[in-house]
């Protein structure tokens, strides 16, 4: 069985061959014919076109035997070796109560609780990352929430402890904070230690506090800017360290959001990094009005006409280079992956534990900060105990629930599901990676379609920045 | 004989430890790895399950009285400079030898305003050489010419060269050797010329220099042999990794006629003869040379999503159950950790050079 995918544009017809990874510029005949195969109207033997291409190596049958993530057999080292990323839990506490929050009761697996981390665990956790990160130059550790500046107590006393006994080990250190808790001298304190700093704010006031609320329920929009200036006042630099992230969710006016970020000094020198609010595991509907959508789509045909030159580059609009970016880098990755091998595992799941070890509260690890703390199946391991390579294996192997699926699907590398896709009531379900399965492949054929309409219009993928 | 402390101590240069009884001159009495470092406190031997020996440890301070000579290795230098002067100065403080590489002397010079107890790795320095007295006429060295390559970087070359060092020693045979590691010295050899890394000297004139340099060499001792560990790798890994798209083999294989070239490779347990026949005709093919030879070792690589080449030193167990079987009259193949082996290979390879004609 040959496994592909076809395309079309307006103007031309594509083929993507999954054993190559390459997407290949066909005939309109061409195209029919595969279709009639695809639908098994003809045979192999009769379709003409596949002897051109297969004469070229392309259109091959199926190499895919095994569906096992090609890092399984080296799980072990990974754990005992490689563990460059540790985030930890240090509350469950936070001070404000956003209405999207995965911790606000609106989602069926987290709810905020008073629960916070132990010295004890946190050292732990750390003496963990150094013991298990021998082949990693540089190690990284990031405190998470609830709102962890409600335990800067106990981060200052995780930094002290790291630059003491482990002075000669590269640390980075990161926080996400809802920057309520801002003061001049935790600011001192995170600048002093290089910590890059993401700070959650979602736009405008009317666009912040309409989610993001103190438990009185007023917004905290004011504290947070004026935590900001003050703090820049006295030091410029702390600016250039902080990162924003924000939240859109149904109540975002995506074109205030937008222009507050590209307008208002006191932020348009940071990065701003853009999430959709999680669906995941989420009790009610998500859905976004027309008007969001529609000016979201404008944005990106913005950038889309930016990229094929009919516009000029400062037309990109705030929030799309990082799109850009992922166009690019699909292109590049397209073409450094040229087959697929006999054992071979759909992309999106990392080597859980390693690439990011999240430790809560009670000290259970699991894969990230994303991951349901109810669930059985994404808990890698306790504190106590340390990761446990089979609990990753069954993590980073999600595509063998769908094993039969996932052989013959054009889109394994392309696809962006991991574990946390396939959990339904604290155990891997089928069914639900399926459901996730339909979203995936709507993604990967825009991309897709997306490479084959930019080449079309002669977009060089990041060629003419490198050599124009 | 010098006691000798090596500083920041790590497993990548763990072929300190594992072939001590080879260092000339010197006794090794203390690892010091980096403070927090995950080697503190481990046997030097558990890496490799050799009888027990030197334990590791971050107490330097400690350990600096033992020493005559610290040797001190480059390991995140720029990172970590601070920590470097710390050390520096308490071992002139105590009288102590510091011997180091170039980058790090260069750097001491300034800072320490050339101390005389800190000095560089003999032989880097290359003084009183004119290479630019070589004439246009490449000549043969009249004994076998060894290389010892590898794929890419981290391979176990060092490792492959001190066994192959011994094997021809144990035979009493005199070795002329160069080697890639700034530590070269303190094993009794070379460390390869660095005009061989020079990026203003053309390929062409490389290999000249490098044909004058090693039949300069040949004749001021008695030598029966020349093995030469050529550093960086045989090919670019993809277009990110292009390991120096293989220049230096390339020079050295032009500069003189290779007789024996060993290939180092990435531990592989899926490997077949027939993959190492592409590597033969690969080698033959680009350098001229066969190679017959192979070498694998406990270490693999994986690209990074930012494109950078991130090594893995595989755990000898892990290795050790999974070293695949070749078995093929024309190839002779050996795994680092299978030491029965791999003494096999070393003899054949031998052999095969003891059953040369002699030419006159």
């Amino acid at each position: 069985m040959i496994i592909y995918k076809l395309l079309k544009t307006p103007l031309q017809y594509y083929v993507y061959d999954r054993n190559k990874n390459k997407i290949l510029n066909i005939s309109k005949e061409e195209y029919l014919e595969l279709d009639r195969l695809s639908k098994k109207e003809t045979t192999e033997k009769e379709a003409v076109c596949l002897k051109k291409y297969q004469k070229c190596g392309y259109l091959k049958d199926n190499v895919v035997e095994k569906i096992v993530h090609p890092e399984t057999k080296y799980i072990k080292h990974y754990l005992d070796h490689r563990v460059q990323f540790l985030i930890l839990q240090v509350t469950q506490s936070c001070n404000l109560r956003c209405d999207y929050c995965t911790y606000s009761g609106h989602y069926t697996n987290r709810v905020h609780s008073g629960k916070s981390m132990t010295w004890g665990l946190a050292k732990k956790s750390i003496d963990y990352l150094y013991d298990h990160s021998n082949e990693i130059e540089k190690v990284r550790i990031s405190f998470y929430g609830g709102e962890p500046l409600l335990r800067f107590d106990l981060i200052k006393k995780c930094v002290e402890y790291v630059k003491e006994i482990y002075p000669d080990r590269i640390t980075n250190y990161g926080i996400t904070t809802n920057g309520t808790l801002l003061s001049g001298e935790i600011a001192e304190f995170l600048i002093n230690n290089q910590f890059s700093v993401t700070i959650s704010l979602d736009g405008s006031k009317k666009d912040h506090d309409v989610n993001r609320k103190f438990v009185n329920g007023e917004g905290s929009f004011d504290t947070i800017i004026n935590n900001i200036k003050e703090i820049s006042k006295h030091n410029k630099e702390f600016i250039k360290n902080i990162r924003f992230n924000t939240v859109l969710n149904p109540k975002s006016d995506y074109g205030t959001v937008r222009n507050y970020f590209s307008s208002e000094d006191v932020v348009c020198d940071a990065g701003v990094g853009l999430s959709l609010m999680e669906e995941i595991n989420y009790k009610g509907d998500i859905s976004f009005s027309d008007e969001f959508i529609n000016i979201r789509r404008y944005d990106y045909f913005l950038l889309l006409m930016t990229m094929v030159k009919k516009l000029k580059k400062e037309a990109i609009p705030k929030f799309m280079s990082e799109i850009k970016s992922g166009i690019d880098i699909d292109y590049t990755t397209m073409e450094d992956i040229n087959e697929v091998k006999r054992t071979w595992h759909h992309a999106g799941p990392c080597i859980a534990g390693a690439m990011r070890m999240f430790v809560n509260t009670d000290g259970v690890i699991y894969p990230c900060e994303k991951a349901v703390e109810t669930s059985k199946a994404t808990k890698i391991g306790k504190m106590d105990e340390g990761t446990d390579s089979e609990k990753v294996s069954k993590v980073m192997n999600i595509g063998r629930l769908t094993e039969k699926d996932c052989k013959n699907c054009w889109a394994i590398n392309w696809c962006s599901m991991c574990a946390l896709y396939a959990e339904k009531d604290g155990k891997f379900d089928s069914a639900t990676k399926r459901k996730n399965c339909a979203k995936s492949l709507i993604e990967a054929q825009e991309k897709l379609l997306n490479i084959c309409v930019l080449k079309e219009f002669g977009y060089k993928f990041e060629k003419e920045e490198m050599y124009v | 004989m010098y006691k000798l402390l090596v500083y920041p101590f790590s497993r990548d240069d763990n072929c300190i430890a594992k072939y001590r009884n080879m260092l000339r001159g010197y006794e090794l009495t203390s690892l010091v790895c980096l403070e927090g470092a995950y080697e503190n406190s481990t046997d030097a031997g558990e890496f490799d399950e050799v009888k027990p020996g030197l334990i590791i440890t971050d107490d330097y301070n400690m350990e600096i009285d033992k020493c005559d000579v610290v040797l001190l290795l480059d390991i995140s230098f720029d990172e970590l400079k601070d920590t470097y002067i710390k050390r520096i100065n308490n071992a002139i403080s105590k009288n102590k030898i510091v011997i180091t590489n170039k980058k790090i002397y260069d750097f001491c010079l300034k800072e320490f305003s050339g101390n005389k107890n800190i000095r560089i790795l003999d032989n880097i320095q290359e003084s009183g050489v004119n290479y630019f007295t070589y004439d246009k006429r490449m000549t043969q060295p009249d004994i076998p010419v060894l290389t010892v390559m590898s794929i890419g970087e981290n391979c176990n070359k060092f490792e492959a060269q001190l066994d192959l060092r011994r094997k021809f020693q144990d035979k009493g045979y005199k070795v002329l050797q160069f080697g890639t590691k700034d530590y070269c010295d303190l094993f009794g050899f070379k460390k390869l010329p660095s005009f061989l890394m020079s990026k203003d000297i053309s390929i062409d004139k490389k290999i000249y220099m490098f044909n004058y340099y090693i039949n300069r060499e040949v004749l001021k001792d008695d030598y029966d042999v020349v093995i030469i560990e050529v550093a960086g790798g045989l090919l670019p890994v993809n277009r990110y990794v292009t390991n120096y798209f293989g220049e230096i083999p390339l020079i050295v294989s032009s500069a003189l006629n290779i007789d024996i070239n060993v290939l180092c490779s990435y531990h592989n347990d899926e490997i077949k003869v027939e993959n190492l026949y592409e590597c033969r005709n690969f080698c033959k093919g680009r350098l001229g040379c066969f190679t017959d030879y192979y070498y694998m070792s406990d270490r693999q690589f994986r690209i990074s999503y930012d494109h950078d080449i991130e090594y893995f030193i595989l755990d000898r167990e892990n290795c050790v159950n999974n070293i695949p079987v070749i078995n093929d009259e024309t190839l002779k193949f050996c795994h680092v950790l299978d030491t029965d082996v791999k003494d096999n290979l070393l003899d054949s390879l031998v052999e095969e050079l003891e059953g040369n004609v002699a030419l006159v």
